[in-house]
């Protein structure tokens, strides 16, 4: 009979290879359509939304990279100040004075969603921008996001979220990471299946947002939330991947694991709020929250198995070497060693070098569009190190979210 | 748009069941492969026993000389005591197929039949020294496997020392047959592993080699 570990390797098998045919397949099919981008039938007018939050070193840069868009009908760029303890206010009065198409408005801090919901009860625009305050989208971003909204069931458009520094290790895989994540977010965009319309750029319908009654305040991840109430109430989120937003990675492990923590319990908090739509109404029930409450269960799981795993050997040597003693024999003996690998060791380097080949062919796809370059040794890391810390992380946030131990700053 | 996407769905779980099953045929291929080496050795291994089960016979009329049976159950216990470590070896990493625990059984049953053979020799001939290692094939508890990898190596090393002068027989006791478990309960072994040295003395405590080196004639 199998064991009981190898059933969890061969399930933990299946769902990785499955996932790896679900992508390439989208690809092969689609991959005409990737760099696709529908023509602007209208000229929706755009109300560029900027929440900051103590972001003095920052929003000057934002506002004026958004400034300088190509789209014409950007009719307004409002900096919301979240009641900032630095001199965010003061720039953002100095950049309203200067342009006229800023304006400052200014309130108590209530966090991110709360702010963008009262700054939609002002907007004027058709469609409503909304940019991070540390981060920096292109010229040409809004104006190859605008099309999608020709087609009236798109609620939202997201880009390529990409990192603007790689001047340290942590934020080169970072920067792997991002572009990974870009290269999927556009093949789920073919399967109605984006879950995400990240802070750094996200172009909404200001209708859908008023009929989903703007963002949800208690939500750490507002971006994924509305996401989800957007194709929960019918809309379609689409992707425009010839553009990009670069946004200001955290640069320490301190501050991106705080970072993954609020991210991940925004996931939980949205999986919980969205629970009774398992298996049900579309790709939200059918696809998105099997597939997003799969990947963090799986994280969750195989890091339990990791540490059990790691527990036992321990315990293992400790108590050899303690009969090894009590014997007056050898600690380790060349016999020990096992090195005759198992049929699991070799499908699980098959399963590592596939997903190492899709990893470098999304790099090498998004690459060829930027005209940037990873080092052989960023890549490597990043699959045998860096994706082996999500789970941990995911771990930390399971117990920040059991025992209610968050907030937002 | 939705029929194409459904396909999609479809379409890679038909492949990944495809590949998938693909992998498991081709791991308990190779798993059966490692069996069929092994399944070799174990014929080769129940002549040699038969062998030296005749030669035990032959020696009820006198024709033999003590230490010619003794010789020759030295060589056979060293034999399979050799193959039955890399069966070992290669069996904690059969994950797919039984195959190999099955010729595992069959070695303790041949392992077992020398016993039961140098059980008679000794009593016929009295000088032969003998341990039979009886180990937890199935368990789970760490702290039996930790004692057991130290026993293992500490007979290893006994052997190395002792030469021709000891015949090891490492056998797992939860092996399920019954002879075997006919000679545990007559032994009155309580717990494994455990260690019998001459049919006479049993450790269940794990001793250095020169002091289990004291039991022996």
């Amino acid at each position: 009979m199998l064991q009981t570990l190898t059933i969890v390797y061969l399930a933990y098998m299946f769902i990785a290879l499955y996932f790896m045919f679900l992508f390439t397949l989208t690809f092969i099919q689609n991959r005409k359509e990737m760099l696709s981008v529908p023509e602007i039938k209208k000229k929706y007018s755009v109300s560029v939304l900027i929440p900051a939050y103590n972001e003095e070193d920052s929003i000057e840069g934002t506002v004026e990279t958004v400034l300088e868009s190509d789209y014409e009908n950007i009719i307004e760029v409002i900096i919301i100040n979240d009641g900032s303890k630095d001199s965010t206010l003061d720039i953002a009065k100095a950049l309203e004075k200067k342009y006229s198409k800023v304006k400052v408005f200014d309130k108590k801090n209530s966090g991110k969603a709360d702010s963008l919901n009262q700054a939609l009860k002002i907007v004027k625009g058709e469609l409503v921008a909304v940019v991070d305050a540390d981060s920096y989208p292109d010229k040409h971003a809004i104006s190859s996001m605008v099309g999608f909204f020709s087609d009236s069931d798109v609620g939202a458009v997201t880009t390529r979220i990409l990192v603007k520094q790689r001047d340290n290790f942590l934020r080169k895989m970072q920067a792997v990471e991002y572009k990974v994540i870009a290269f999927t977010r556009k093949l789920l965009g073919f399967l109605d299946a984006i879950y995400v319309t990240p802070g750094p750029l996200a172009l909404y319908s200001k209708n859908a947002l008023i009929k989903i009654k703007g963002f949800d305040v208690k939500n750490m991840t507002e971006d994924i939330e509305a996401a989800w109430h957007l194709i929960n109430a019918g809309y379609k989120i689409r992707m425009s991947y010839v553009a990009k937003s670069t946004t200001v990675a955290p640069d320490t492990l301190r501050k991106w694991i705080k970072q993954r923590i609020r991210w991940n319990i925004g996931g939980y908090q949205t999986i919980l709020k969205y629970k009774s739509y398992f298996f049900k109404k579309g790709m939200l029930g059918l696809f998105i929250l099997p597939f997003f409450s799969i990947s963090l269960l799986l994280g969750v799981f195989g890091l339990g198995i990791f540490f059990y795993r790691i527990f036992r050997r321990i315990l293992f040597s400790y108590l050899s070497a303690k009969y090894s003693l009590a014997a007056q024999t050898a600690i380790i003996a060349a016999n020990d060693i096992n090195l005759n690998p198992s049929v699991l060791n070799f499908l699980g380097i098959i399963l590592f070098v596939l997903g190492l080949a899709f990893i470098f062919y999304a790099l090498r796809h998004i690459n060829s569009q930027i005209h940037e370059k990873e080092s052989f040794f960023s890549v490597i890391f990043y699959s045998l190190v860096y994706i082996l810390l999500r789970p941990l992380v995911l771990v930390i946030s399971l117990g920040k979210f059991l025992t209610g131990k968050y907030s937002w700053r | 748009m939705m029929e194409s996407k459904k396909h999609v769905f479809w379409q890679a779980l038909f492949l990944t069941g495809f590949f998938f099953l693909l992998g498991l045929v081709f791991g308990v291929y190779l798993e059966q492969v490692r069996g069929d080496s092994f399944s070799t050795s174990f014929y080769q291994s129940e002549v040699s026993l038969y062998d030296s089960l005749a030669l035990s016979r032959l020696s009820e009329g006198d024709l033999l000389s003590c230490n010619e049976i003794k010789e020759a159950s030295i060589g056979f216990a060293d034999k399979i005591y050799e193959e039955a470590r890399d069966l070992e070896r290669f069996d904690e990493k059969n994950r797919l197929t039984d195959s190999l625990k099955t010729i595992h059984r069959k070695y303790d049953l041949l392992r077992t039949l020398l016993w039961m053979n140098i059980m008679e020799v000794k009593e016929k001939c009295g000088e032969i020294n003998y341990i039979v290692y009886l180990y937890a094939y199935e368990t789970e508890d760490i702290n039996i496997k930790s004692e057991q990898v130290v026993w293992s190596r500490l007979l290893s090393d006994l052997k190395e020392e002792e030469g021709n002068n000891i015949i090891l027989i490492p056998i797992a006791a939860d092996s399920d047959l019954t002879s075997l478990d006919y000679l545990i309960k007559k032994f009155e072994v309580e717990k494994y592993p455990a260690v019998i040295i001459n049919g006479r003395h049993i450790l269940y405590d794990i001793e250095s080699t020169s002091d289990i080196a004291k039991y022996f004639n």
